[in-house]
């Protein structure tokens, strides 16, 4: 089969490896219809993740066509048409039982090298580097799906690829950000990082009752698909003091809870964005957080940080003081996608939210290299890509 | 061969000293409370652990550590070590003047002291084996006492062809020597001695006993148990299962179920099953390099059913090891902890031991891995397969895609 394989920094390829097969009685083989790059892609793309191994296959964002079922999976059939959550989860462990499906205790085999680096382990997440257990990815045209029974959600007929696709990952990353912000009447929330995630977020705290959302970017192109949504303001950080615009906008109180989805390779004009970038490529610092940083000091007192922006190691002046003076309360985690499923599909279904609203290229799997490299350089306005294995 | 039953890691014991078989009495080997206390508090030994490891790596680098003096003593004599080697090395004639000996011919003499200093220096920082360079020191300052004092004869090869020897700064010079030996003695004899209780301490894990082969260390007499025997490897593991306790513990009694989740692991066999046997001992094939396999026989000496088995293996053994796991209600039905402890030793002997201690990590590592996939087989039904380890060991990982079926 074909598949996107990571070969070194900034150069993915697509070329032919083995199909996959059932290992264990509860895998499934899934035929990809849809899959996307996700924004997290880019930190492998860019080298940031460590233990990465030329030759793995990315992507976890994915859903097809279940084509073979192992003999332990029964809920699903050959046939169904599947989204499948980005994290590998047992259902069985004390994490599964708890509904912290990204934290599964079986499902990194890896996990020795993940707690080297955080003490413990998260679940095995597809195509997204040793680390986390070693899965190929789904920027392919078969997957393997571990725990199928437990993962893989049905979805209707009636509805698009590009519709339930992010079900397996952004719409539910950007809606748990949204939730952790335990949003109550009057609360204004704001989101650094106008990218996949950072619309999902915007929407869901919306959805979740927001009073307003701000949402903070550079790319034009971004802050206006942000703004389509009503009660969303927008800040280009490049044009404005993001701390006083803040400041102005919520009357000197701070946004009540502010959402980081920018993550590790975090962008900032002037010398600490040089500062940053420096102690980075040194390997001094593996993230770089000045959106977290700006986030923090924005916050209200009291209020809440929510980071869903993905963060691999070590980071630098980070504001702690602020963080305990100002009494915040810090949320974060890789989503638990599977608690998520029904009831966002619900409001899919409801009408509440088109998810499709994000894409904005579609490709053959064949085109992926394009794909990193136009998302990567935001270029021609790209917010989100989706690859077609089969794409006539 | 020897059994690992004790509750005090100095304790040391063969089995040829404390006997087979001392099944009812055992004590439990993680903390020093008896085993017949249930869902007791946590009594694991973190700090202890660590020093171990600074003892697998570092065996005999750490010796002056328990002793602060000492180490000071030490750290300040190699810095003494190097200033004045260097001057010697550097300015031999100056030094000379200095210190009264005053002779051009006495140079090479100079030169060979100054080489003499930077060579105890180097051993002294090192932190090798400070006893050892710190009497080598004192041997030295006898040597340095003897040249001032042949210095001040005016036979003395060292006074030809020169002004007289300066008896004041000689003196000096001597007071000064004699000082530095006093304090190389003090240094010395402290640094044994903590080497010698840092030994004691640690005789559980020592490899071979080097430090404490001639100190008649507590033997078990009278006692009930008795630690590792040296040359063995530890290793402490833990792990919380989501299953009932009776279930753990009875899937870890049927040994035969090893091979499930012990990833080197090629077969185990219960020799005496059936129903006169009682289905303690048991034969235990486990894939080695090259081929190869290594096989041992192996006996429950310790089953406390829902809480506790402890093994040893026999004598045919090719890896000498013992073991014991406890099984303890995890609180508010997060099912059972597993607490393991293992000890054992590996073909090849000393040397095999010693390249092993260099990577305690990986023998950890491979335990931890199995109890892992322990608690996987429990509460999965099987071991879990990533694609960058399918097909092959867990040691080897390919690339994450799917490998060729065969």
């Amino acid at each position: 089969m074909k598949a996107n394989l990571w070969l070194s920094k900034t150069k993915v390829k697509v070329d032919e490896v083995p199909d996959p097969q059932i290992l264990s009685p509860r895998d499934a083989i899934v035929k990809v219809s849809s899959t996307a790059i996700c924004g997290s892609d880019l930190h492998l793309y860019n080298g940031f993740m460590p233990t990465m191994m030329p030759g793995d296959i990315l992507g976890h964002e994915f859903m097809g066509e279940v084509v073979e079922l192992g003999s332990a999976v029964h809920n699903l059939r050959v046939g169904d048409r599947v989204v499948v959550p980005f994290p590998i989860a047992c259902g069985a462990c004390g994490a599964c039982k708890a509904e912290l499906y990204s934290l599964c205790e079986n499902t990194n085999p890896n996990a020795w090298m993940a707690e080297a680096l955080f003490g413990h382990a998260g679940a095995g997440l597809f195509g997204y580097s040793h680390l986390t257990g070693g899965y190929a990815g789904g920027q392919a045209e078969y997957v393997r799906v571990p725990f199928a029974d437990v993962g893989p959600l049905k979805v209707p007929q009636e509805l698009s690829d590009d519709q339930v696709l992010f079900l397996s990952d952004i719409f539910p990353t950007g809606y748990m950000a949204a939730e952790m912000c335990n949003i109550k009447r009057g609360d204004i929330v704001a989101v650094w990082g106008c990218g996949p995630v950072g619309q999902f977020a915007i929407r869901s705290a919306m959805l979740l009752g927001a009073e307003r959302v701000i949402a903070i970017d550079r790319f034009p192109y971004r802050l206006r698909m942000a703004a389509e949504q009503p009660g969303v303001d927008v800040l280009n950080y490049e044009q404005v003091n993001v701390l006083e615009a803040l400041k102005e906008m919520t009357g000197g109180r701070g946004p009540d809870a502010c959402i980081d989805a920018v993550g590790m390779e975090s962008h900032h004009h002037g010398p600490i964005h040089a500062y940053d970038r420096t102690k980075q490529l040194l390997r001094m610092e593996m993230d770089r957080p000045f959106a977290l940083r700006e986030a923090i000091l924005a916050c209200r007192g009291g209020g809440t940080v929510s980071v869903a922006g993905v963060y691999a190691g070590l980071i630098d002046k980070f504001p702690m003081g602020a963080v305990m003076n100002k009494g915040l309360t810090l949320r974060s985690g890789q989503c638990h996608v599977h608690k998520y499923l029904e009831p966002l599909l619900q409001r899919i279904q409801e009408g509440q939210i088109d998810p499709s609203f994000v894409v904005t290229h579609h490709l053959p799997l064949d085109q992926a290299a394009e794909g990193y490299r136009i998302f990567n350089d935001k270029q021609e306005e790209c917010v989100k890509v989706v690859l077609q294995p089969y794409a006539a | 061969m020897s059994e690992q039953r004790s509750p005090q890691p100095p304790q040391t014991t063969t089995s040829a000293a404390s006997g087979v078989g001392a099944n009812g009495v055992h004590a439990d080997p993680i903390g020093k409370r008896p085993v017949a206390r249930a869902a007791a508090p946590y009594v694991g030994r973190p700090r202890q652990r660590k020093q171990e490891r600074r003892f697998h790596l570092a065996e005999r680098h750490a010796p002056t550590l328990q002793d602060p003096l000492a180490q000071r003593l030490t750290r300040g004599l190699g810095l003494f070590s190097v200033g004045l080697g260097l001057a010697e090395l550097a300015a031999p004639q100056q030094v000379a003047r200095l210190s009264g000996i005053g002779n051009a011919h006495s140079t090479t003499l100079m030169r060979t002291m100054g080489a003499r200093e930077l060579v105890s220096r180097i051993g002294l920082l090192s932190g090798r084996q400070p006893a050892r360079w710190l009497q080598g020191r004192v041997a030295g300052d006898v040597v340095d006492l003897g040249v001032l004092a042949t210095a001040h004869t005016p036979a003395s090869p060292f006074t030809r062809r020169s002004e007289r020897p300066q008896t004041g700064r000689m003196l000096m010079a001597g007071a000064v020597v004699l000082g530095v030996t006093a304090l190389d003695v003090v240094a010395s004899q402290r640094t044994r001695q903590a080497a010698q209780r840092h030994a004691e301490a640690n005789r559980f894990y020592a490899d071979g006993g080097e430090a404490d082969r001639d100190s008649s260390g507590p033997t078990g007499a009278g006692s009930e148990g008795a630690g590792a025997p040296s040359g063995m490897q530890e290793v402490r593991t833990f792990v919380t299962v989501n299953r009932p306790i009776a279930e753990v513990y009875a899937f870890w009694r049927d040994v035969e179920n090893f091979p499930r989740f012990m990833s080197h692991l090629e077969s185990v066999s219960v020799l005496d099953g059936g129903d006169d046997g009682d289905g303690r001992r048991s034969r235990w094939v486990a894939r080695a390099p090259l081929g190869r396999s290594v096989t041992w026989d192996a006996e429950i000496t310790t089953d406390v059913p829902e809480r506790e088995l402890a093994w040893r293996s026999l004598e045919n053994a090719d890896i000498t090891n013992t073991g014991s796991v406890q099984f303890r209600p995890a609180p508010g039905d997060r099912g059972t902890e597993v607490h393991v402890v293992m000890h054992y030793a590996l073909p090849g002997g000393k040397a095999v031991a010693t390249v092993a201690h260099l990577f305690p990590e990986n023998a950890d590592r491979e335990v931890y891995d199995d109890l892992r996939a322990f608690k996987q087989v429990l509460e999965t039904g099987s071991v879990v397969q990533s694609d960058a380890l399918a097909g092959g060991s867990r040691l080897k990982q390919h690339a994450a895609q799917p490998v060729a079926a065969s």
